[in-house]
Parts: C-alpha cells; structure tokens; sequence
C-alpha cells in the first residue's frame, strides 16, 4: 500500500514537474513568472535545510554560508575571470560542496546545539571574511561592503525559471532518493539515535557528510542564480541571517523530513506574504507572524508532517 | 400628461446618472506611482521617512488639483530590506499594478536591485535614499539621483575644519560595514587628505555590532584630534553613548548620516549637542520652486502633517517626484502613460534643470544630481544648524566639542 502511494506520489511530481516547466509559454505576465520563479526557488532553498537538517535532525543555522559562497564565486569568476554564466554556476556550486566537505569534518562531529551554534559562527565568519579580506590583504578580490557588481544579463524571467526549475527539480529528486535509500535510512536512523545506528553498522560521519556537501552544493547553485538575477551582491545581503530564518521555517511550516514539506511550506509562506504584503503592507508581518503560530500549534509536525504521522504514511 | 412627466424625470435621471458615471469615470483616471520601499528590516526606520515624504507629495499636490488635473495615487510595498523583494516588487508594480511611474525607496542595494528591473521596461527611477557611487557606473538611462555621490556627501564634514582654530591634525576614522557608510568613510579620507588632516585610524566594523565601547576604546586609545563616523541613524546614536559611557572626547565627531534624523535629538537630548552632520539641504537654505514654495515652507507643512522636521533624505525624496512632476506638466502628460511617454520623460530628466525647494536639480548623463552643494550641520542647543558652506551658515561651529563631564 505503501509502496503504491510512493510511486503514485512520484508520478503526480513528475506530471506537475513537466507541466511546470511549460509555464513560461503560457503565461504572459512578467511578474506572474517570476512570482512563480520565487517559489521555486524557495522550494529548493528550504529542500536544501530539508535534505540536511530535516532527515539528520542536526540542525543547521548557517546553510546560508554556501548561498553566498556560490555568490561570490559566480560574481568573481565572471567579472574578474571572465568566466560565462554556466561554468561558473556549476564552479559556484561544485566550490560550496569542497568547503562544506572541509567544514564538515569538524562540525558534523558536534552534536546538538553546539553544532547549530558553530554552523552559525561560520556564516558569520564567512561574511567578516568577505567584508575584511581585500582591505587586510590589500587586493581587490571580495571587494568588501562595496560589493560586487554582476554584468547585467539582458534576460527575462524566462531564462532564469528555467535555471531555477532543473534545481529545484534534482534537489526534489534527492530527497526521493533519500527517501527510498541505504543511504536516506542512514539519515533516519541518525536522527532517530544517532548510537544505535553507529553501533548497528551506520556510517554516521560519511552520511551526514554526504547529505551536508550535497546540500551545500544545490545552495551555491541558487546562490550563483540570485547573484545573476539581481545583478550586485555585497556581504551584508548574500549571508544574511534572514535567509537562513526563511528556510527553516519554510520546512518546519511543511514538516520537517517529508518529501512535500518543504514544497507545501515554500509555496504557503511565498503566496501568503506576497498576497498579504502587497494589501496589508503596514500589519502584514505580525499578520504573517500569527498565520505560523496559529498553524505550529494545530500542526505541530508541520502541514505535511503531521498529515503524515495522522495518516500513518511512510513517504510524502 | 402623467406619463409625459415620467418620462421627463426619467431622462433626466438618465443624464444625471450618466453624468455622474462620466465623472466617477474621469475621476477614476488618476496618476499610479509605485514604491518598492523597506518599511521593515534594516533599513525599516529610514524608509518610512521616505514613504512620509511621498505621502506628503501625494497629499499636497492633490490639495492642489493634480498633476495636469489628474489626482496622484501612490501603491507602497514593503521589501522588507531584501533587494531580491524590492526587484521582485518593482515588476510587480509595473507589470501588475501597471503603475504609470516608479518612485524609489531607500538603500543603495535596494535600488541597485530595484534599477536593472527599471531599466528593462523603460520605468524613469528617481531615488532620494541611496547615493554609493557604484550605482551610477552602470550605464543605465532610467535611474536617477537627487542626492550626490556617496563619497562627495561627506566633503562638508571635512572641509569645514578649514574653518577652525587650531585645525586638527589627525583624525579616527570607523564607519559600519554596508556599501553607503563605507563609501562614505572613503570620502572621509579622501578629503582628510586634501585637507593635510592625517588619519590614524581607519576601520569599517558590521551593522550588527553591540559593543561600541571596545571598539572606540581602541580608537580613543590612540587619541585623535577628531572623529569621522560612516553612519546610519542606530550607528550614530549608538556611538554617541558608547562615546559618553567610556569618556572619549575628540576634538568634533562628525556622522554620514543619523543625526539629522529628528529622533537622534529626541532620544539623545543634550547629549547630542556639538554633533557635526553631513547633509544635503537644511529648512533654512536659500532654496524654492513649484509645490513645495520654499524650503521653509516644505518644514512648515511637514511639521503640521507629522510634528516634525523633514530629514534631508525626505527632502530629497520629495525633491525627486517634484521634478518628476515638473517634467510631466512640462509634456502636458496625461495618465495612463505608455512607454513613449515615459522614454520622453527619462530623455526630459537628464536635459532639464530644476529649481526645487530641495535646491538645484540637475542630472548628469550617469543620473546623479550635479548641482548639489555638499552640507554640513551642527546640532547647537538641541537644534540642527547649518554650519556650511560657509555662504549659508546660520550659526558659527562650535569647536572643539565640550568634554561630557563638563556638560
């Protein structure tokens, strides 16, 4: 029965997935696209916390070091380098997952607070890094808090949908993957008791180092995207803290370790205070503030979790 | 006979409701402006000011009849100090909203998000809150400025020690590290050092930092004659206590920008005295124009619609839609505007000179305001005074800054 809801899942993915990407044919508004292109994003940011933190358990507070590292290494190869759009998109994502290779040695050895708190330092510290190199080492490289002007692409919205979507759509599919592997139960079986899984064969470290990498790579992926959409990027916006907010709460609105969560949570939270931002603008946030609230106490696992658990569903 | 009465009225009734339909109709016809504009965040405080400044635009030129007889609306959203939000929101106003003109916000990375999206559908973008240099190195027809470079905004803090006795000679130079504070540090020395002032401290720390005090302990340790702060209001008035609670009295301390904004008097009282501010107009400058009269009567009016003095920045702002204005009267433009209309507009703004109660407008081919002189003020008694160029000064700088303990 299971099994059936799985594949039936799936399927319903894929079919709304191809539609999807046939979007920009059809609608006319600029606008209406790149609303759409926003909450595909946001899916694939808030996957991307999902994929580590959701299935782990180990929360991380600083997935949005890997978002402004992919940044800056997008800004960089193309204006100084010269390097095209796609190389060093792919560059941005592939330098993101070394670091957090790097990174996670150490830190995915923490456990619990510890780990939440040395990921945040190290968002932070990355920003301090970029604010200070250039004028500690007197170069011209981060460019500080003067930031980094991108070329300007000339694309429409189109363009970068379709950069977006592919994302979006393989960090959907790891966590289908995650869901039905060796590798996913690894995942599971950590946050579950991190003791028993190691004593029972699992190697902790290589999983969650894997998940981490994986999931630093698909952020410098959307940060190389966002650095190329809004053309100029400095320290202060691409490690903002508020992104990292926006990600966790996303998944814990959709449910945490669920294959539609972040989907279900990315998409409420986009629409909401895109339809109450633009009508409310003065209240709109503490309006917003109890929308989450309100929904955390009925739904405590989050909006697919907790249909989960009530359900008894092994995978959505 | 009965009959030919109620048909009478019946028409009657007709044309009046036709009339009145007409009316509603034409009425309906009014001017759209969209802001993309942070009301929350970072930079919520400051772009609230922004916002008041353009209601207060929207409010007195509707009081007047219009823009060509058309009453002005304007749409705000809050981007929440995000630039990904206000290019987002910037579409969303000319695409959705279809607003017939764009006002900007505030914060030079808002609108270095909120400019490419201006450019792409031809949208002229005035802005009166964000001034970093690099937003005019772009190349970009449609984004303005009514205030100058970053960098040139501070000259008046360094150049007016030209005018004291004795003249210091080393000067501490901090400022948060965002793109208009740090650039407004460079213009700290770049003009420290046409003026032979030697800077012996130079650092940029982040937005966020709690502990002044350590950090201007440092700099109170290698005792400079004055103190340069690259600021935004909390910074400026943050400094100013951590300046009070270590005892740290330099000759003068000078802010980008905060002091000007009437809560730091509000909040600061008598500490805030002997406080040098950059700015770029002042209630007393000799300045008028269409709208607003003059710039006492622009302070006038914005101290009976929110109890309190205009900061430079709304000036600036308000200064902005007024030009914008004058070149759609100029054109006779009527709403809805199409993109000949507005290309026109765009070609207008940069050909044009403008006498505002803001002072000159006037346009360079990169879209910053030329014609501006650079100001420096001085907080005497609680109140802000200008203090230079030394043609307007209303007040002489008080020099040097009056130990706290002695306060």
């Amino acid at each position: 029965m299971n099994y059936r809801t799985d594949r039936i899942i799936l399927i319903i993915f894929l079919l709304i997935s191809t539609a999807v990407a046939f979007l920009p044919y059809f609608v006319q508004s600029e606008y209406l696209l790149r609303l759409i292109t926003v909450v595909i994003f946001w899916i694939g940011i808030a996957g991307c916390w999902n994929m580590m933190s959701g299935y782990t358990g180990y929360i991380d507070f600083g997935p949005v070091v890997y978002f402004g590292i992919g940044s800056y290494v997008a800004a960089i190869a193309m204006t100084k380098y010269m390097v095209p759009f796609f190389p060093s998109l792919f560059l941005s994502g592939l330098i993101s997952a070394v670091i957090a290779f790097f990174i996670g040695i150490p830190t995915l050895r923490l456990k619990g607070a510890y780990f939440a708190i040395a990921t945040f330092a190290f968002a932070e510290a990355m920003k301090q890094i970029s604010l200070e190199f250039d004028r500690t080492f007197k170069v011209s490289f981060f460019q500080g808090s003067d930031g980094i002007t991108l070329p300007i692409s000339g694309h429409d919205n189109s363009f970068f949908f379709y950069c977006i979507l592919p994302v979006t759509f393989v960090v959907m599919l790891t966590h289908y993957f995650i869901e039905h592997s060796k590798f996913g139960y690894g995942l599971k079986a950590i946050n579950e008791a991190e003791t028993a899984a190691e004593i029972s064969g699992v190697n902790t470290t290589a999983n969650k180092l894997r998940a981490y990498a994986t999931s630093a790579f698909f952020l410098g992926l959307y940060g190389a995207i966002e650095a190329y959409w809004i053309t100029y990027i400095t320290p202060s916006d691409v490690f903002n803290v508020q992104k990292t907010v926006q990600m966790v709460i996303m998944t814990l609105l959709g449910g945490m370790g669920t294959f539609l969560g972040p989907i279900v949570g990315a998409t409420f939270l986009t629409l909401i205070s895109e339809s109450l931002g633009t009508r409310f603008v003065e209240y709109y946030l503490i309006m917003i503030g109890g929308i989450i609230i309100v929904t955390i106490l009925i739904l405590p696992s989050g909006i697919i979790g907790t249909l989960k658990i009530r359900k008894r569903l092994r995978f959505i | 006979m009965f009959l030919k009465s109620f048909r009478l009225v019946f028409v009657l009734l007709l044309i009046g409701l036709l009339s009145v339909g007409f009316a509603w109709g034409e009425q309906k016809k009014a001017w759209k402006i969209g802001v993309a504009v942070s009301l929350t965040g970072v930079f919520g405080k400051d772009g609230s000011l922004v916002k008041d400044a353009y209601t207060l635009w929207q409010e007195t030129v509707n009081s007047h009849g219009g823009v060509n007889g058309a009453s002005v609306e304007i749409i705000f959203y809050d981007d929440k100090s995000d630039p990904a939000t206000t290019a987002k929101l910037t579409e969303q106003l000319i695409v959705s909203d279809k607003v017939d003109l764009l006002l900007g916000g505030f914060g030079s990375s808002q609108l270095f998000a909120a400019s490419p999206v201006a450019e792409k559908y031809q949208y002229p973008l005035i802005s009166g809150g964000a001034s970093s240099n690099k937003l005019f190195d772009r190349g970009f027809k449609y984004y303005f400025s009514t205030l100058g470079k970053a960098t040139e905004e501070v000259r008046g803090c360094v150049d007016i020690f030209t005018a004291v006795n004795p003249k210091p000679k080393t000067a501490a130079i901090v400022g948060a590290d965002i793109l208009f504070t740090s650039l407004a540090c460079e213009g700290y020395k770049k003009y420290c050092e046409s003026n032979g002032i030697e800077v012996i401290h130079h650092e940029l720390f982040p937005m966020a930092l709690q502990d002044y005090n350590s950090l201007l302990m440092k700099v109170k340790n290698k005792n400079p004659d004055i103190l340069l702060v690259g600021s935004h209001l909390l910074v400026a008035m943050k400094t100013i206590k951590a300046m009070k609670e270590i005892d740290f009295n330099p000759k003068a301390v000078a802010f980008s920008y905060g002091p000007t904004v009437p809560k730091f008097v509000e909040d600061l009282k008598g500490d805030a005295n002997y406080v040098i501010a950059a700015s770029e107009w002042t209630p007393n400058m000799p300045y008028s124009g269409k709208v607003f009269g003059k710039a006492s009567e622009f302070n006038q009016l914005y101290l009976k619609r929110f109890s309190r003095s205009p900061d430079y920045v709304e000036a600036a702002a308000a200064g902005g839609a007024v030009a914008q204005q004058i070149v759609i009267e100029e054109l006779g433009l009527k709403p809805p505007l199409n993109k000949e209309n507005r290309i026109k507009i765009m070609e207008a703004l940069h050909k044009d000179k403008f006498e505002t109660f803001y002072g000159k407008i006037e346009f360079g081919a990169d879209g910053a305001n030329e014609a501006h002189p650079p100001v420096a003020v001085q907080i005497q008694s609680g109140k802000l005074e200008n203090v230079f160029p030394l043609e307007f000064a209303e007040a002489k700088i008080l020099y040097p800054f009056k130990p706290w303990k002695e306060r």
